[in-house]
């Protein structure tokens, strides 16, 4: 499997693991809004990042580095964040 | 930034990993919208309390348009059967005037100083109780104690001891002319929690008036 | 071919074929256009979306009359689960939303979109930008807090400063037959009702023409082969616009954790008299032009029907701006205009945004606006004048006008220019002589001598670009005399 392809098998678990987080959040706490807000974001941008490699790969293109580690950073402070939210 | 540093590696773009992203993406997709499914649960699943029940003031018609006259104020009961409360049509422009000119306004007439009933004074005329005060515009004067209420600005204290100014009732005017009371701004009309602004305790201790 | 591979390929097959996903429907778009400027408009649209979704959960609490409506509200903010990050979402959604609406204008100003045969596309997308200003008015009255309610206020009064046809038919539409409760149940019913259904008519309308003319051809005018490839829209383009969509989603969600909503207090006429009236930003601009001082009292009818103009001429620019020229080089003036335009609307507003409920004295406001549109058209004219004419004459493309205009313009230009700033100058040192100083006029007298300085030197570089080698002074004023003659 090349590189690209590992990179969008992670994303996709990583957005089933968010996704399963949202469902089970309590949504009376108040800082469940924040939690939500931060992983449902996770879950755009990771099916931003998978569509991107998906469409270069339509189109015969490379993809370009910088975009998909711009994302993965991102990706990663989010989930950061997340943990330092209290 | 070169593009041609930056990229990846020579991608294969066989059909099998083609078929592999398609499925990739609508899963993803599909992910997301789940998400998006989940806070649509839990806003619907928010369990009810007291104050989502709902405050119901009752409609009732007070007079018609053609029945007013400039500086005649007309007495009624609102929202409490035994409560009174005064509509005068003023002639000028009034902050949460009706009508037409904006001019038809009602606030509740007892006195927030200690309830009182207060009569309605039209400008440049002396209360009855006192006749050292000449009214500056069209105000309520109570002849307990000296309150003057502003009618053209919210019912707000011009003069006298009255720490808050007087509820104003909100009206509605219908396409027929004729004018309803549907419910009353803050604060609370006197005797019920008075000072406070949360105006469903003007409901409570009395019978309402029946919606007209 | 593997064995789990060819049940993949079988069930992407048939979803493809019963969805009828690969079936080519829509014109393809060409490569330059995967590029965020060219999805301004889409942005917009999901935009509208989010405020779609948010809204419709928001529908489930809110009630629209007088007593509730607050009560309702803040029931959403502290009760309801996810509330107040709904909220938050759903006005920093619209914000963005006329925020994007607004880009794509310029952008589409810019790159002359307006011409042929896209006029019509530019007036319905002028009034999709009306009713997404209505969305923006409408949903600001429907929390009644104190801010909410006097801004409406105040915006109806100007409604019924409008010329008397106008006021009236919108007075009706927006107020009806008088009181709060009918004005915030109409206004409801325009926001979430009617204004989203013509928002998605006219929507269609536009994709339509779309469909019809395809994506325009980019402002410089030069494109390679390459990047004429075209490119299906389904799935590649969908799929950029769903990845723009993500990542703006994504920066909605997380302004609105960052910075999140609280509600002003509740509405009272007692309340509200203590608190200065201020639009919101998008409108900040129209309110300190209505602040002006020569605009007090009767004049408000002339400062509304000056905003109306401007945007009768906004909407009717397809028939102002007739030229068949596409390329920014080809077009100094319209692009200075461009450029004056967005200048003054920030600027305005900023200035809006500092002085709540403050009048501006006339000259100040003379001062700043004419000011601007100075500073922004001589940086504008040189640009041009010393870029591009080296570029013209290199490609050689396109008649000699553009240059002859600019000339004239320039001179022109820095001819008020010069007497403007020379007469502030003696004008701002009278005042302080005979007024004494303060803090504003000793601003106004450096930023006058400031525009002199500039009138002065922008003189000197134009005599200098007259005298470089391709012509010399004399051979220049004998050419503007023969252009002079030949106008007559």
């Amino acid at each position: 499997m090349n590189r690209n392809d590992l990179l969008v098998t992670v994303l996709v678990i990583l957005q089933l693991v968010s996704t399963n987080y949202l469902w089970g959040l309590d949504a009376a706490s108040s800082v469940s809004q924040a939690r939500f807000a931060i992983f449902l974001a996770i879950d755009l941008l990771s099916f931003a990042m998978i569509a991107y490699i998906y469409r270069k790969a339509e189109w015969r293109e490379q993809t370009y580095r910088i975009w998909l580690l711009l994302g993965s950073f991102g990706l990663v402070l989010l989930l950061v964040s997340s943990l330092i939210f209290t | 930034m070169s593009s041609k540093a930056d990229t990846e590696s020579k991608e294969d773009n066989s059909p099998n990993r083609r078929n592999f992203l398609k499925v990739a993406v609508t899963f993803s997709a599909l992910l997301v919208l789940a998400g998006i499914g989940a806070i649509t649960k839990a806003v619907t699943s928010t369990p009810p309390s007291e104050s989502s029940e709902s405050v119901t003031f009752p409609r009732v018609k007070v007079a018609s348009l053609t029945d007013l006259e400039a500086n005649r104020p007309i007495i009624f009961n609102y929202p409490l059967d035994n409560e009174p409360n005064v509509l005068v049509k003023l002639g000028q422009k009034a902050d949460g005037g009706v009508g037409p000119e904006g001019d038809i306004v009602a606030f509740s007439a007892l006195c927030q100083h200690l309830g009182c009933v207060y009569a309605f004074q039209p400008t440049g005329t002396s209360p009855q109780c006192n006749s050292a005060y000449t009214a500056e515009s069209s105000v309520g004067y109570c002849c307990c104690h000296g309150s003057v209420f502003d009618f053209l600005h919210g019912g707000t204290v011009q003069a006298g001891p009255s720490p808050r100014p007087v509820p104003q009732v909100i009206l509605d005017v219908d396409t027929s002319g004729e004018i309803y009371a549907v419910g009353m701004g803050p604060p609370t009309i006197f005797g019920h929690n008075t000072g406070s602004n949360d105006t469903s305790s003007d409901l409570q201790g009395g019978n309402p008036v029946s919606t007209t | 071919m593997r064995k789990e591979d060819e049940i993949i390929a079988r069930l992407v097959a048939w979803f493809d074929s019963r969805l009828g996903l690969s079936h080519p429907m829509l014109r393809p778009v060409p490569e330059y256009a995967v590029n965020p400027f060219y999805w301004l408009g889409a942005l917009t649209v999901v935009a509208f979306v989010i405020q779609g979704v948010t809204g419709m959960l928001m529908m489930l609490y809110y009630v629209p009359s007088p007593i509730q409506a607050f009560q309702s509200t803040q029931y959403i903010f502290q009760q309801v689960y996810y509330g107040r990050f709904l909220e938050s979402v759903h006005l920093y959604t619209a914000y963005a939303m006329i925020m994007l609406a607004f880009m794509h204008m310029m952008r589409g100003y810019f790159v002359s979109v307006h011409k042929k045969p896209r006029e019509m596309m530019w007036i319905v997308g002028m009034v999709m930008g009306f009713v997404t200003l209505g969305f923006g008015f409408t949903g600001y009255l429907l929390p009644w807090t104190v801010v909410s309610k006097s801004a409406t206020d105040v915006g109806i009064g100007m409604i019924d400063a409008l010329p008397a046809q106008i006021s009236w038919l919108l007075s009706f539409l927006v107020v009806g037959a008088g009181g709060d409760a009918t004005e915030l149940l109409r206004f409801y019913d325009l926001h979430v009702v009617v204004l989203p259904a013509v928002l998605l008519v006219l929507l269609t309308l536009k994709m339509y023409m779309l469909e019809c003319h395809g994506i325009s051809e980019p402002a410089t005018g030069v494109v390679s082969q390459e990047k004429r490839r075209l490119i299906p829209i389904f799935p590649d383009v969908s799929l950029y616009l769903l990845e723009l969509a993500a990542v703006f989603g994504s920066a909605m969600l997380l302004i609105s954790v960052i910075f999140p909503l609280n509600l002003p207090p509740q509405y009272s006429p007692q309340l509200a008299a203590q608190f200065t009236p201020q639009p919101d930003w998008y409108f900040l601009w129209i309110y300190q032009i209505l602040k002006i001082s020569i605009f007090e009292g009767p004049g408000l009818s002339v400062a509304l029907s000056l905003v109306t103009l401007l945007f009768i001429l906004l909407f009717l620019l397809p028939f102002i701006d007739r030229s068949k020229k596409r390329r920014l080089i080809d077009r100094p003036i319209f692009v200075t205009l461009g450029l004056i335009f967005v200048a003054e609307l920030i600027v305005l507003a900023y200035w809006g945004l500092i002085t709540p409920g403050q009048i501006i004295p006339f000259e100040q406001a003379a001062l700043v606006i004419g000011g601007t549109a100075l500073i922004i058209a001589f940086v504008s004219f040189g640009a041009y004048w010393v870029l591009f004419s080296r570029i013209k004459r290199q490609t050689s493309s396109g008649p000699q006008a553009p240059t002859k205009f600019a000339a004239l313009f320039s001179f022109g230009a820095l001819a008020t220019g010069g007497a403007f700033a020379i007469g502030n100058t003696m004008n701002t040192t009278v005042n302080i002589i005979v007024q004494g100083l303060d803090w504003w006029k000793a601003l106004l007298l450096v930023s006058s001598i400031i525009m002199l300085a500039f009138v002065i030197l922008a003189s000197a570089l134009l005599i200098y670009r007259i005298e470089l080698p391709n012509g010399s002074l004399s051979r220049r004023i004998r050419f503007l005399e023969k252009m002079i003659h030949e106008s007559k």
